[in-house]
C-alpha cells in the first residue's frame, strides 16, 4: 500500500509538472493569435519627392515644370553678364593705353 | 475635374544647362609706360636713335596688343560671327600697316622724315581710342543679344508655367506680374542696344581723328549700359517669377 500510495504521488507530481509546462495541453488563446497574425496597412499616398502637390489616386493629366532646368538657365545669363561687365571693364581700359604722340 | 500641377523642386539641372562663356579678356594691355624709358631718353634728347625707339617701341606694343586682342575675339562665345569676322578684318589689316610702318620708320635716315611718319602710330590706327573700344563695346552689345535671347526663352517658359498653373486653379498674379516685367524689362534692353554694334563697327580713325567717332562711343556705351541694366533687372524678374511659382 506504501509503495502504490507513493506511485501515485509521484504520478502525480509529474502529471501537475507536465500540466504546468503546457505539455500535452491545449494551446491557449495568446499562443494561437500570435501564428496566425495579419498585418493590414491602410493605403497611403505616397508623394514623389520635390513636388508641390500629392498625387490623388484617380488618373487625373498633371503638368509638370522643371524651375530647376529654368534656375540653370539664369545661371547661364549670370555668366553673360559676367562677361558683359568684363568687356565693359576692357573697353574702359583702352583710352589711357593710348600715349601721347611725341 | 480638377488638374493638378507639378512643379519639380530639385534642381539637379542647373549645373548642367549653365553656359560656359567667354570673352577671353585674360591679356592685359600694354600702357605708355611701357614705352617709358624710351620716350624719356627721346625727350631728353630727341635725335634719330631716340625717336626711332621710342616710335619701334610704340608699335610693338600696339602689336602685342592686336595679337591679344585677335585671341580674345577668337575665344569670344559673345560676339556674333560676323561681328568676330569683322574686329579681326580690322585688327590684321592694323597689325600689316604697323609692320609696315615700323619698317618705313627703321629706314628713315633724317630726323626731319622720321618726324613725319612717326605720327601715322597714332593717327592711322587709334589702336586703343577707338579699335579696342570698338571690338569690346561690340561684345558687349552681343552679350546683351544673347542674354536677351536666352531670357526671352526663360520667358517663355514661365508664361507656360504660370498658363498651367492658373489652370490648375492656382492664385499666378504674383508670378504672371513678375514674367509681365520681364517681358518689359527685355524688350527695353533691345530697344537700347538695337543697331549699337553695327554702329560701333562703322566707326574709323580719320572720324575719330574729326572728333565725330568719340561723341557715338560714349553714347553707345551709355546705351549699352542701360540695356545691361535692364537685363539685369530681368534676370531678377525671372528669378522672382520662379520663386512665386514655388510658393504656390
Amino acid at each position: 500500500m506504501k509503495n502504490t500510495a507513493g506511485r501515485i504521488a509521484i504520478l502525480l507530481a509529474i502529471a501537475l509538472l507536465l500540466a504546468a509546462c503546457g505539455h500535452g495541453t491545449t494551446r491557449g488563446p495568446a499562443a494561437s493569435s500570435a501564428a496566425s497574425r495579419t498585418v493590414t496597412a491602410a493605403p497611403v499616398a505616397t508623394i514623389p519627392a520635390g513636388t508641390m502637390a500629392a498625387p490623388s489616386a484617380s488618373p487625373e493629366p498633371s503638368f509638370t515644370f522643371d524651375l530647376g532646368a529654368i534656375e540653370g538657365q539664369l545661371s547661364g545669363i549670370d555668366a553673360q553678364l559676367n562677361g558683359i561687365d568684363a568687356a565693359f571693364s576692357q573697353s574702359d581700359a583702352a583710352p589711357s593705353a593710348e600715349g601721347a604722340q611725341p | 475635374m480638377t488638374r493638378r500641377l507639378h512643379l519639380i523642386l530639385a534642381a539637379p539641372a542647373a549645373a548642367l544647362l549653365a553656359t560656359t562663356v567667354s570673352v577671353a579678356p585674360a591679356a592685359a594691355l600694354s600702357s605708355p609706360v611701357t614705352c617709358a624709358t624710351e620716350r624719356a631718353a627721346n625727350a631728353a634728347h630727341p635725335t634719330v636713335e631716340t625717336l626711332r625707339a621710342l616710335a619701334d617701341c610704340e608699335i610693338d606694343r600696339r602689336l602685342d596688343d592686336l595679337r591679344a586682342l585677335d585671341s580674345s575675339v577668337a575665344a569670344s562665345t559673345l560676339l556674333a560671327a560676323a561681328h568676330a569676322d569683322a574686329i579681326t578684318a580690322v585688327a590684321d589689316a592694323d597689325a600689316s600697316g604697323l609692320t609696315a610702318l615700323r619698317a618705313t620708320i627703321d629706314g628713315d635716315a633724317s630726323f626731319v622724315a622720321l618726324a613725319a611718319d612717326v605720327p601715322h602710330i597714332w593717327r592711322d590706327y587709334r589702336v586703343y581710342l577707338l579699335l579696342l573700344r570698338q571690338a569690346w563695346l561690340t561684345t558687349a552689345a552681343d552679350g546683351i543679344d544673347v542674354a536677351a535671347a536666352d531670357l526671352g526663352t526663360v520667358s517663355d517658359e514661365l508664361h507656360a508655367a504660370v498658363d498651367a498653373a492658373a489652370m490648375a486653379g492656382k492664385d499666378t498674379i504674383a508670378a504672371a506680374a513678375q514674367v509681365d516685367a520681364l517681358d518689359a524689362a527685355l524688350a527695353q534692353a533691345g530697344s537700347l542696344a538695337g543697331g549699337v554694334a553695327a554702329e560701333l563697327l562703322a566707326l574709323t580713325p580719320a572720324g575719330y581723328n574729326a572728333g565725330s567717332a568719340e561723341p557715338v562711343i560714349r553714347a553707345d556705351r551709355a546705351a549699352l549700359a542701360n540695356a545691361r541694366a535692364q537685363i539685369r533687372a530681368a534676370r531678377s524678374d525671372a528669378a522672382a517669377a520662379v520663386a512665386a511659382l514655388r510658393a504656390l
